[in-house]
């Protein structure tokens, strides 16, 4: 039998979802899809092949290469290039490479 | 949709959760980590296009509704005080909220304890730690500190430190989860340093028992890391071996030591005025040792000069920093004697910045054989004033970028460089440390002396 008892605080603190995640497309083709890269791990050589496939499955796609937008780390995430996402009227984005 | 290696799927779930999404992403099968080299099969792309067309068009998240949620407290038992507390830390271990080494219980009591450092409120939030997005409330700061046996008069530092790396610019996401081996230092000035007992002095980086405040405070910051942020290793932050600092770097500047005409660095170098209470906090790789002599003659003084950029000048460092601006190189700290030869010699702290800068200009052919002409055009565009095709380059824009700060007790022969986090576009960081009313504070400290003694007068 246990003589002591402790309650313990988890320490993984609380967490909060503010956001949910867009509505998935019924179909790519007639829909914008923009490319962004880190410019690391062979996001040159992966993104130009990945718009080659998704444009031959899906033929009325329009595919923004990733050289469209700012390159890099933190490029790929600043408010100019999150700006140029919703100008070039991207109804997706692949993001890449690696983490 | 993301396109991952394999082993990266948790600091990708992390980055969306830290983004404020459920904790899920509509991410690919991990491709094999061989694809992401030079010349590699991208062959794995094509066999699994199905997969990239299924996430953008098919996947459904798990999580459909907002909102926040907190954990419950968890029970531990044992036939005795020793055993529950055993029993405890080997729950912590199994659900990775442990950093491994033994962690005092985070009962309600000892958090209550710990919450009496601040005078704000438990539930007041300073920020969420990324990747994961945990909230780091004062409360669950309480924790980490209870865990990491801190004491309540730490509370105000560890608060601030977490403030200044959480400011975007820091890019802490950044730290936590890159295959390199960056750690937060943090720089205390002022006179909370002295009263709370972080370490200035011999052995500043650690350990020495009569200065325990910043060993406890960095390892709750370490703690904050791993179960606020999902900083584990091998899972969301994937940092190739690590860099053993379980306690970080918690230390303070020597004010005391400082030679007479050289104002403490927050005053000097971050533009607070003398006497407040900062915290500098700057993401580190490297803790370098530099050996030199006493800085006694000018030729002394060159010799400890070189043996600094020794240190700062690396392949590694040549192509990151240079075209940064706002960037920082390292820091030297060095002790007494060493500031107070430079000193002597006629040299203030921008003074010994601007000898470090000058001696890291690198001639154009070393510079030509190791930066590609890529990397050289960005620098040059950069900063095209500092950077120039075919003249010699210095390790960074400019001399404040190397930054200088006095510690280590009162010998020479031995200095540290803190080499920077690995990456341009990391940022140094400092934040004013908010104290709780002197008279809680003055509390706190008698109950310190109390327990651990008088303070050292030693350096």
């Amino acid at each position: 039998m246990a003589d002591v008892k402790l309650e313990l605080y988890d320490p993984t603190g609380a967490e909060e979802v503010t956001q949910s995640f867009a509505p998935r497309l019924a179909d790519l083709n007639g829909k914008t899809i923009g490319l962004l890269s880190d410019g690391l791990f062979q996001a040159h050589r992966t993104f130009p092949l990945i718009q080659g496939l998704l444009q031959k499955r899906f033929p009325k796609a329009r595919i923004i290469p990733f050289n469209e937008f700012g390159v890099g780390r933190a490029e790929m995430e600043n408010e100019q290039t999150m700006a140029r996402v919703v100008e070039k009227g991207c109804d997706a984005v692949i993001t890449g490479n690696a983490a | 949709m993301v396109i991952t290696r394999e082993d990266f799927s948790g600091v990708v779930i992390n980055a969306f959760a830290g983004l404020g999404f459920g904790k899920e992403a509509p991410f690919v099968e991990e491709f094999p980590d061989e694809m992401f080299r030079d010349g590699s099969d991208l062959t794995p792309i094509e066999r699994n296009l199905d997969k990239i067309i299924y996430g953008l068009t098919k996947w459904e998240p798990r999580v459909k509704t907002k909102g926040k949620t907190t954990p419950q407290k968890v029970t531990v038992t044992g036939k005795d005080y020793v055993e529950a507390i055993d029993n405890m830390n080997n729950l912590f271990l199994r659900n990775l909220w442990s950093d491994g080494l033994p962690l005092i219980p985070p009962t309600e009591e000892r958090v209550n304890w710990i919450l009496r450092g601040t005078d704000l409120s438990p539930d007041t939030d300073i920020a969420k730690i990324l990747p994961r997005g945990g909230i780091a409330s004062v409360k669950a700061l309480a924790i980490c500190l209870a865990m990491a046996g801190g004491r309540p008069e730490y509370l105000p530092v560890l608060i601030a430190a977490v403030e200044a790396f959480t400011v975007p610019e820091f890019r802490h996401d950044w730290m936590n989860t890159t295959t390199g081996a960056v750690f937060p230092a943090v720089i205390v000035n002022g006179p909370i340093a002295k009263q709370i007992r972080i370490n200035a002095g011999y052995g500043c980086l650690g350990p020495r028992p009569a200065y325990p405040a910043g060993g406890r405070i960095g390892r709750a910051i370490r703690l904050v890391l791993m179960c606020l942020g999902g900083g584990i290793a091998g899972i969301n932050t994937m940092s190739i071996h690590g860099n053993n600092r379980y306690t970080n770097a918690v230390i303070a500047e020597d004010e005391a030591g400082l030679p007479p005409d050289w104002k403490p660095f927050s005053a000097e170098s971050r533009g607070y005025a003398e006497g407040t209470n900062v915290v500098t906090v700057l993401p580190v790789n490297d803790i370098d040792r530099v050996m030199s002599p006493a800085v006694t003659t000018k030729e002394n003084m060159q010799r400890c000069v070189n043996e600094y950029v020794q240190k700062i000048l690396c392949v590694s460092q040549l192509t990151r920093y240079m075209g940064d601006e706002g960037g920082f190189v390292g820091m030297a700290l060095m002790p007494r004697d060493m500031a107070g030869g430079f000193a002597r010699l006629g040299f203030s702290r921008a003074g010994v910045q601007k000898l470090l800068w000058e001696k890291s200009i690198t001639p154009w052919a070393t510079i030509e054989s190791v930066i590609n002409p890529t990397q050289r055009q960005m620098i040059m565009k950069g900063n095209p004033s500092v950077f120039v095709e075919g003249k010699p380059w210095p390790i960074t824009a400019r001399p404040e970028n190397i930054m200088v700060v006095v510690n280590g007790g009162a010998q020479s022969d031995h200095a540290a460089y803190l080499r920077q986090g690995g990456a341009s576009g990391y940022r140094v960081i400092s934040k004013e440390v908010k104290l709780p009313a002197k008279v809680k504070l003055d509390k706190l400290l008698k109950e310190a002396e109390l327990a651990l003694g008088p303070p050292s007068e030693d350096p």
